[in-house]
């Protein structure tokens, strides 16, 4: 069945499970290209290099009653007193569903950037960047 | 189920500022005793005649050159309030009342004396009492509230949380210049918002009732009396004249609101003791005594 989604689609998971009051997330993927050209020839060639993957999600601010806060969990990633590890990883799900069928996009990324600020007038949003470590565990989107 | 018109409405405006200070110094050559004026540097449309002043020496010095009989206990101080008289060239007159700051006749204005030093002053317009504005024919008030969008993914319907609250509106008066009443009370006239309009060095804010309903519209029984209004403070954004040769001269101001926006009423209780049976009402301070009833005819 044809299907167009849409932000009511999307879904972001931290370890399995949802994150609520996403409001974005997005995904680049780069591949590095090693130029293969040589003299004679007419086009450039390149062979495939080093794949890398890093993503970008804004969550708002927001505390459930049971005062569990997704934006807070990935804050505290970076926004700590202690450093940063290399155990201070998260396993990041983006998923677009259909209501039967998820796509994913599954990996283990470390939070390179976040942002977050209070401004009159406007809700206290936290984005966060992240950089993807490794090859993504799952893709089936 | 009642249509109101607009005939128990009416705009209360009370003349404040909100933007600061205005510093200056009175220097002894300003002051002329015979005139019982004075003056310091100001621009022209900082402050009009009707403007209650506190006038404060910011180096706590006594207001010298007010004379003793100014002071409310007859006593010089550092800080007084008082009303004004804004003359052409810049001159002022002190005032008790509001009236004779509109009048601005030399023989009901506060005696000076002369001074032989700089004193210098801060000058802010104080709140004073809520005057009727003359002669307004309509008065519109836009409460607004802003929302955020805090829809997240995977939701169907959009989701918003209430924001910040902000009001603006309008009001159109006929054209008064001279000192007027209302009801034998001092009125406040529209082209004193005309000159807030250009005040530049502190403000143009003012405070004001508007009044969906006040007392005596005897349609509604016993609530007769209740009244019903907005309480704002504002800031004229926008004045507008119109003048034609064949229609009165109308005037219209835009203004926003700063800070609460509050609908308040005051709902009059009916003045009836409701005794359900024959006994007496007793008194408890003395058991024999009876509350009487005094029946008009």
């Amino acid at each position: 069945m044809a299907k167009i989604y849409t932000g009511r689609d999307g879904s972001l998971l931290l370890g399995g499970t949802t994150l609520v009051k996403v409001s974005s997330w997005s995904l680049q993927g780069e591949l590095e290209t090693l130029e293969t050209t040589t003299l004679g020839d007419d086009q450039k060639t390149y062979v495939p290099g080093l794949q890398s993957f890093s993503g970008s999600a804004g969550l708002l601010y927001y505390s459930d009653d049971a005062n569990r806060n997704d934006a807070s969990t990935l804050l505290r990633k970076i926004v700590k007193t202690s450093g940063v590890s290399a155990s201070d990883t998260a396993e990041l799900t983006l998923r677009l569903s259909d209501g039967n069928t998820n796509k994913d996009v599954k990996f283990t990324v470390y939070i390179t950037s976040v942002s977050i600020g209070a401004a009159v007038g406007e809700i206290s949003k936290a984005d966060i960047n992240f950089q993807v470590t490794g090859a993504p565990s799952s893709v089936t989107m | 189920m009642s249509v109101y018109l607009g005939r128990f409405g009416q705009v209360e405006l009370k003349r404040q500022s909100f933007d600061g200070l205005k510093y200056s110094v009175v220097n002894p050559s300003d002051i002329n005793t015979s005139k019982k004026r004075f003056s310091f540097d100001f621009d022209i449309g900082l402050l009009h005649s009707g403007d209650q002043l506190e006038i404060r020496s910011t180096d706590g010095s006594i207001l010298a050159f007010v004379a003793a009989a100014g002071w409310g206990n007859s006593q010089q101080q550092s800080a007084g309030t008082w009303y004004v008289y804004i003359d052409d060239l810049g001159g002022i007159r002190l005032y008790s009342s509001f009236d004779d700051a509109l009048e601005g006749l030399s023989v009901n204005a506060i005696a000076l004396q002369s001074i032989a030093t700089n004193i210098p002053i801060s000058v802010k317009i104080v709140n004073s009492i809520a005057r009727i504005l003359a002669q307004c024919t309509s008065f519109e008030l836009n409460t607004n509230r802003e929302t955020v969008d805090t829809t997240a993914l995977g939701e169907e319907f959009r989701s918003n949380q209430s924001s910040l609250i902000s009001g603006s509106g309008n009001l159109r008066a006929v054209w008064e210049y001279l000192p007027t009443e209302v009801d034998n009370n001092p009125a406040e006239t529209v082209h004193y918002l005309m000159q807030l309009a250009l005040r530049t060095e502190i403000g143009s804010g003012f405070a004001a009732k508007l009044y969906i309903k006040t007392a005596g519209d005897y349609s509604l029984g016993t609530a007769a009396d209740d009244e019903l209004w907005y309480e704002i403070d504002a800031i004229v954004t926008q004045a507008g004249v119109s003048y034609g040769a064949d229609a009165y001269v109308e005037i219209a101001i835009d203004f926003v609101t700063t800070g609460p926006i509050r609908l308040r009423a005051k709902t009059i209780t009916s003045n009836i003791i409701l005794q359900e049976n024959t006994d007496d009402i007793l008194l408890e301070q003395d058991a024999t005594a009876r509350l009487l009833q005094e029946v008009v005819a």
